[in-house]
């Protein structure tokens, strides 16, 4: 297939938006600018869909400097087995978002908002389809910025702004980590070729576990900014989707024991951390970052563990699960199917998208390091179906048109889902490790259940009220601990440090004796480094 | 007609005239951007080696000019910089208006122009020493606004600058004597260090540097930073002039790895001393400290691929420079604070500028999208090819002013939003924006502004 296919597909969401942009501004017309925008999602779902068949050739824009460097510099978007799954599952999550919009009319949800989501997923697209690294740094600038506008025009509190500024610090500074993998990677002198992606692995690893927030654990929005449902999502999943392609192209990571170990331990402790805030988060956008971390999480361990493949599993249901709960606004008794739909592809059990994702996270060995690990998909599962059941916006008042494209937005995601392992060269429909996935699976619905039973019994447990006191009391202190807060405190504290004495060489050399300084400073240079037969 | 006469006597004949009529403010601003842009125009377009049509008749064009016995030379190999040196400086004057500079910026600013052009096309080289120093002498009623008393940055400049030109002179009748006696090994070595001392303290190479953030502190930033774009680049082609008519002196490795170590500490105490700057004309002071460093890294690497970087990243740090002192001069006009403390009530007042400094800062650090980094990364991957722990230290400072950049912007969104127009007139806005638009095109689109800086270096036969 020709690379052009690749162009348009990234051009077909931007067409749409401003055709959108244009009809707000000179005739708005509501129902023609939502059958834009699905249209424009069902073309671009539907090319991926044919992409995924059959791979075109990579479309490289252009050979970006004119000089020869050591550098990659082409602009290299392709449509290969890492990058599809992602690129796929955007693509179905800007669909249900459209799909599902007419329900949270009453929500702001209006046509700018629409050709936002078509403009964001475009960006997202560019980031997943990257085929070299300088590519996907342009993106992650790119997507840097329009979320720091985008939530900066949203928030109007000083200290939310600073919860954007900080989160908007953590990527660029995974983004000069990014740059110095560049920098270290020497390879491409010894080879001749230089490298699409450095072999500086384990630089790239914590680069894109900056940005995601997982390693070290950052949590830069501490109160979730109530953003659209679907501007919010789809920002929230393109900016991490751009950062979980970069760690299922890392080759197997080298590292010592103890490094492996360590980054091993700092995963999976912020994904275990994560799981257990989202499972008792207020709601599910509330809970949101911590699902993003607690999946993102568990794609890395799979990178640690040398199967950066298999945390596409992770990635994709992370997208595609999330979305299903991100989305899921209007409630009725019937669609509890389509969440639970959503959790059983988050099981791992046999033949489930996620039984691609296990091997990546446990070997055959298991160990107790592992049983943490099965904790954390149980949390997550319970935590889908705990917020799925809590009650929602009426769908049934709702007209009947809007009824029928809800929940096929929804399960357009859940289909994605299974769609990824039948069709993608990457992922296959495996059995995987069923013991662990049953496990997983029994331990969230034991937790389901004794929260049922919990609720249920509520007025005989008044008398245990104290275990619950205690818990709250270790869960705090554990939530102290684990957000690595204290880590953060201790840095500020060491930037004060080095603040003091730059500010006190400035005195010294910017004061009254500066120039005499600047001369003995130069004495005792020339002293250190002049040939001797100069001194 | 004389090349030398057009590019040298006539702007400077103009700048005498200009300071003649200094108090009608706005004619002289235009008339100094006209003359600067025909001028950059006409190095663009006319060959020096052919004759040229005008008005129906045809006219050779000599490329020397004899002054007191002393030869100033411009042919073609000078074509690309002169068509440099004029843009920017019809950059910097189509942007006075806007940056409300004082009556003395733009006839003095077209003299110093003049004035090192002179030093670069004076033969023996010799002479550019009292040329440069003459520049800095007439920059100085620029830098200080008239009326008002000089600060320290103003004397420390005048002093390190002055004490450049002693070296420079001393350098040259060194070289004078090597030609006499080639193999003298240790007058071979004094030469070097007396030029590499000449050109550290012309072009603020640590430690003579602590002059550059108080002066941006001090004077207007927009007549700072035409000094600091300008004077750095004639300084550098100076050097490159030198490289390339000394073989002793390109082909000594401990020359380019002082030039690599003095690059690396620049960078390096730039980036952190900018990190936690809370006034953004010394976060500015520190800019320009850190652009130099880098420049001193590209040719440090001497290769062609060091001298192509190091052409590549001068359009970058012009609009980069611009756009920061532009929008520092409109934040002052405005009677905005600049310090960070009181940066919070800056985005609402005058919301363009404020952006516009923060999108420079970002490109100057080399962030990835802005037109610094097509140039700073596989700057850094050179380096790195050669030390890493030159080009880690490189990045270190890189991430300090990002970092320096970072805090800014947590300064600007520190308030509640008011509601209210934006300060900032038309003029300025379209200067602003275009600035901005230039940044981030140069970032995405690198290939042109960089096939066209290549140019530049065509004189330097020698070097590659």
């Amino acid at each position: 297939m020709p690379s052009w296919v690749v162009f348009i597909l990234l051009v077909l969401p931007i067409v749409a938006a401003l055709a959108i942009f244009a009809l707000e501004r000179l005739r708005p017309n509501f129902g023609l600018a939502w059958l834009i925008a699905m249209l424009a999602a069902v073309g671009g779902w539907g090319l991926l869909l044919a992409l995924g068949l059959r791979n075109p050739a990579p479309l490289q824009l252009a050979d970006w400097l004119p000089i020869q460097v050591r550098l990659d510099d082409r602009l290299l978007l392709q449509v290969d087995p890492v990058s599809w799954p992602l690129a796929f599952s955007l693509a179905a999550l800007l669909l249900a978002v459209i799909l599902t919009a007419p329900v949270r009319l009453g929500q702001k949800s209006i046509p700018v908002a629409w050709a936002s989501n078509l403009f964001i997923t475009s960006i997202g697209l560019m980031g997943v389809l990257s085929g070299n690294l300088v590519t996907l740094l342009l993106v992650w600038s790119l997507i840097d910025v329009v979320e720091l506008i985008v939530m900066l025009r949203t928030v109007q509190e000083p200290r939310l702004n600073r919860q954007v500024i900080l989160a908007f610090a953590a990527r660029v500074s995974g983004t000069i980590v990014a740059l110095a993998a560049l920098v270290v990677d020497q390879d491409a002198a010894g080879s001749g070729a230089p490298n699409a992606f450095p072999q500086a692995n384990v630089l790239l690893l914590l680069a894109a576990g900056l940005r995601l927030g997982v390693l070290p654990l950052n949590l830069p929005y501490q109160q979730e900014i109530r953003m659209r449902r679907g501007v919010g999502t789809l920002l929230r999943m393109v900016s991490t989707a751009t950062s979980l392609v970069l760690l299922a192209r890392l080759s197997p990571i080298e590292v010592t024991a103890g490094g492996g170990a360590l980054l091993l331990v700092a995963s999976a402790i912020a994904a275990l951390y994560a799981a257990a805030m989202w499972a008792s988060a207020a709601n599910e956008l509330d809970g949101r970052p911590y699902w993003i971390i607690s999946l993102a999480g568990m794609a890395l361990i799979s990178v640690v563990n040398g199967n950066p493949l298999n945390s596409l599993a992770w990635s994709t249901l992370m997208i595609l699960c999330g979305g299903v709960l991100f989305l899921y606004s209007g409630r009725a008794r019937f669609s509890i199917v389509l969440p639970i739909l959503a959790a059983a592809a988050l099981s791992g059990l046999p033949f489930t998208p996620a039984a691609y994702g296990w091997p990546g996270v446990v070997d055959e060995s298991f160990t107790v390091f592992d049983l943490a690990l099965v904790l954390i998909p149980a949390l997550l599962m319970f935590g889908m179906i705990r917020h799925a059941m809590t009650p929602g916006d009426a769908l049934k008042d709702m007209q009947g048109w809007i009824r029928v494209a809800y929940p096929l937005g929804l399960f357009m995601l859940v289909a994605s889902a299974w769609l990824i392992v039948f069709l993608g060269a990457g992922q296959t429909l495996i059995v995987g490790p069923w013991a662990v996935s049953l496990a997983s699976s029994l331990v969230a619905a034991g937790m389901l259940f004794a929260a049922h039973r919990w609720r249920s019994t509520a007025h005989e447990n008044r008398r245990f009220e104290w275990i619950r006191s205690l818990f709250r009391v270790i869960g705090k202190w554990l939530t102290s601990v684990l957000s690595l807060r204290w880590l953060y405190v201790l840095f500020n504290d060491f930037m004060k440090a080095v603040h003091w004495l730059v500010e006190g060489f400035s005195v010294i050399l910017e004061g009254e004796g500066g120039v005499l300084w600047v001369l003995v400073l130069l004495a005792l240079l020339l002293t250190l480094l002049l040939p001797e037969g100069l001194r | 007609m004389s090349t030398v006469t057009f590019w040298i006597f006539v702007p400077f004949g103009v700048s005498i005239l200009l300071v003649l009529f200094n108090r009608f403010i706005r004619i002289t601003r235009w008339i100094a951007a006209g003359v600067t842009l025909g001028l950059a125009l006409a190095a663009a377009f006319v060959n020096f080696d052919e004759l040229v049509l005008l008005g129906g008749r045809a006219y050779e064009l000599s490329t020397s000019f004899s002054v007191l016995g002393r030869q100033l030379v411009l042919n073609s190999n000078d074509r690309f910089f002169l068509v440099l040196v004029y843009g920017l400086g019809a950059f910097w004057f189509l942007g006075a208006p806007a940056a409300g500079t004082h009556r003395l910026f733009a006839p003095l600013g077209l003299a110093i122009i003049a004035i090192l052009v002179a030093s670069l096309a004076v033969e023996p080289f010799l002479y550019a020493a009292p040329l440069v120093e003459l520049a800095v002498l007439v920059s100085i009623p620029m830098l200080v606004a008239p009326g008002r008393p000089a600060g320290q940055g103003v004397l420390r400049y005048l002093i390190f600058m002055t004490l450049g030109m002693p070296f420079i002179l001393l350098g040259g009748w060194a070289l004078n004597a090597i030609e006499i006696n080639p193999a003298n090994d240790t007058l071979l070595l004094e030469a070097m260090l007396l030029l590499g001392l000449g050109l550290a303290f012309w072009l603020a190479i640590l430690p003579f540097y602590t002059w550059l953030p108080l002066l941006s502190g001090e004077s207007q930033p927009y007549n700072a930073a035409f000094l600091f774009s300008l004077l750095p680049t004639v300084v550098f082609f100076l050097m490159l002039n030198f490289l390339d008519a000394f073989a002793f002196l390109r082909n000594s490795p401990v020359f380019f790895q002082g030039l690599q170590l003095a690059g690396t500490i620049m960078v390096a105490t730039a980036g952190i001393w900018a990190a936690f700057q809370r006034d953004l004309t010394r976060l500015f002071g520190y800019a320009v400290i850190q652009e130099t460093g880098f420049a001193l890294l590209a040719i440090s690497l001497h290769s062609e691929t060091g001298l192509a970087l190091f052409a590549a990243g001068l359009v970058p740090r012009l609009i980069g420079f611009g756009l920061f002192a532009l929008s520092l001069s409109v934040m002052q006009s405005r009677n905005v604070s600049l310090r960070f403390e009181d940066e919070g009530l800056a985005f609402w007042q005058v919301p363009i500028a404020s952006l516009a400094s923060l999108v420079a800062i970002f490109s100057i650090s080399g962030l990835p999208l802005l037109a610094g980094f097509p140039v700073r990364q596989p700057l850094l991957e050179e380096l790195g090819a050669g030390s890493i722990a030159v080009a880690i230290w490189a990045l270190i400072g890189s991430a300090g002013m990002m970092y320096g950049g970072l805090r800014y912007l947590s300064a600007l969104f520190r308030r509640e939003p008011t509601t209210g127009q934006p300060g900032e007139g038309w003029y300025q806005i379209a200067l602003l924006s275009a600035g901005v638009v230039m940044l981030f095109v140069a970032g995405v689109f690198p290939t042109p502004m960089i096939s066209m800086m290549l140019n530049v270096l065509s004189g330097f036969a020698n070097l590659f």
